[in-house]
């Protein structure tokens, strides 16, 4: 019993370094101590020979979150990630396509009595290329699309007319994605070397510290899965808002037309025959 | 004595008798209305363009720049547009001024002429008026009418 507390507090004070406990009461870290889990971009150096071979980690249970998570063998640099590269040879590499979560935002005017059709067809538009309605109001609407028609949507969207504006914004993520994978192996790894080192606890001493590491770890996995699943969620479905506002009333232009100058005044003459000259005698005339 | 003063009577009658005062030569298209209490000459298109002519007594002995002022101040009083102001000269050498205007009667454009002439003793006025459109046809013919005015009736 005596000889297996210190092999636990070494591997504790391991795990804890590996899982990066920065949050939760995590054990403290060991500068010297060689980790075979890395999360930074750079490759590490292989350990030194004659160093101690730490356990290799696990490959990720198969019964994990849907979608399995995979990790990938270099990042976008191409730079080599030696997480878990012992434990994870036989994986092989894989790549990731670009999780990138699309936005539009379209400014259209309409007239004010054909808002409420325009916005059906702006949600005809989006059920056509396999999206739904995400949220209406009586002058905006917001739209969810697969990822992989957004253009399309955005194209049947524009051709309603009206459009004055638009935007799309575009924000990768798969750096975050990734990230969250090679946490989320790491602490699968660490939970599965904790499970063995609460099968060998000899005392309820390492008992309780091991179990409640485990508690810690647990957490972090569900939130890194959390986080991860959310992230797909959103990049797997663009967002596409359109506001409507109503066309201005057109008014009839006045063309202002130049005042004819007043008429003279006009002598009073008394002479008949002057007061008798105008189109209108003319126009009747009598036999 | 008796007899002569009779026959000087009867001749000065007849003379005002046929008098007919200021005539036009009419023009081909228009048929010639004869003259009434108003008008010396009258003439009409099939269209409604209508040609007259008055003969005045110039009582106040005035030049025509004188009665063409005063007429279309007149005209103008009542809502003529005045379109232009021109001088004119008929065959016989007479000048006078020509004032044209557009009016609207029955929500139709109309075209009206006034052209004055002024002697030491009388006073000519040619008018003419009718339908923007058959008068706007018959224009080149009004005018030929009214420089053929014959004052020396």
């Amino acid at each position: 019993m005596k000889r297996i507390a210190p092999l636990v507090a070494f591997a504790l004070t391991l795990l804890a370094a590996q899982t990066g406990c920065s949050a939760g009461p995590g054990l403290p870290m060991a500068p010297s101590a060689p980790s075979d889990v890395a999360r930074a971009s750079s490759p590490m150096p292989p350990p030194p020979p004659g160093a101690p071979e730490p356990a290799a980690a696990p490959a990720p249970a198969p019964g994990g979150p849907k979608g399995g998570l995979t990790l990938p063998a270099s990042d976008k640099g191409g730079a080599p990630r030696p997480a878990d590269a012992r434990g994870a040879k036989s994986a092989g590499p894989a790549q990731h396509a670009p999780l990138i979560i699309y936005q539009g935002e379209l400014r259209m005017m309409a007239d004010e009595e054909a808002i409420p059709k325009t916005i059906d067809r702006i949600i005809d538009a989006a059920e056509s290329v396999g999206g739904h309605l995400a949220g209406r109001k009586d002058q905006s609407v917001q739209v969810k699309v697969p990822s992989g028609g957004f253009r399309d949507a955005l194209a049947k969207i524009e051709a309603i007319g009206g459009v004055v504006s638009r935007s799309v914004t575009a924000d990768d993520v798969s750096e975050e994605c990734h990230d969250l994978e090679v946490r989320l192996a790491n602490l699968r790894a660490t939970r599965q070397r904790l499970q063995e080192f609460l099968a060998k606890a000899g005392n309820v001493q390492d008992l309780l510290t091991v179990e409640r590491e485990l508690e810690r770890v647990a957490q972090e996995i569900d939130r890194a899965e959390g986080r991860l699943e959310f992230l797909r969620a959103r990049a797997a479905m663009s967002l596409i808002s359109v506001h409507l506002g109503a066309k201005p009333k057109v008014a009839p232009v006045v063309v202002a037309t130049k005042p004819t100058p007043p008429a003279p005044r006009a002598a009073n003459l008394p002479i008949p025959w002057v007061a008798q000259v105008g189109i209108d005698p003319l126009l009747s005339l009598k036999k | 004595m008796k007899t002569r003063a009779l026959a000087l009577i009867i001749t000065a009658l007849a003379a005002t008798a046929c008098s007919r005062g200021a005539r036009l030569e009419t023009p081909a298209g228009f048929a010639n209305l004869g003259d009434d209490r108003q008008y010396s000459y009258r003439a009409t298109s099939a269209r409604g363009v209508v040609l007259t002519t008055r003969s005045e007594p110039n009582d106040v002995a005035a030049n025509t720049e004188f009665w063409a002022e005063a007429l279309d101040a007149r005209l103008r009083d009542q809502g003529y547009a005045p379109e232009a102001q021109r001088p004119v000269k008929t065959a016989r050498g007479l000048a006078g001024t020509q004032l044209r205007y557009t009016t609207t009667r029955h929500g139709r454009p109309h075209r009206y002429w006034v052209t004055v002439f002024a002697t030491g003793s009388k006073v000519y006025v040619v008018e003419a008026a009718g339908d923007q459109e058959p008068f706007d046809r018959a224009s080149s013919a009004v005018d030929a009418a009214i420089a053929s005015l014959d004052a020396s009736g």
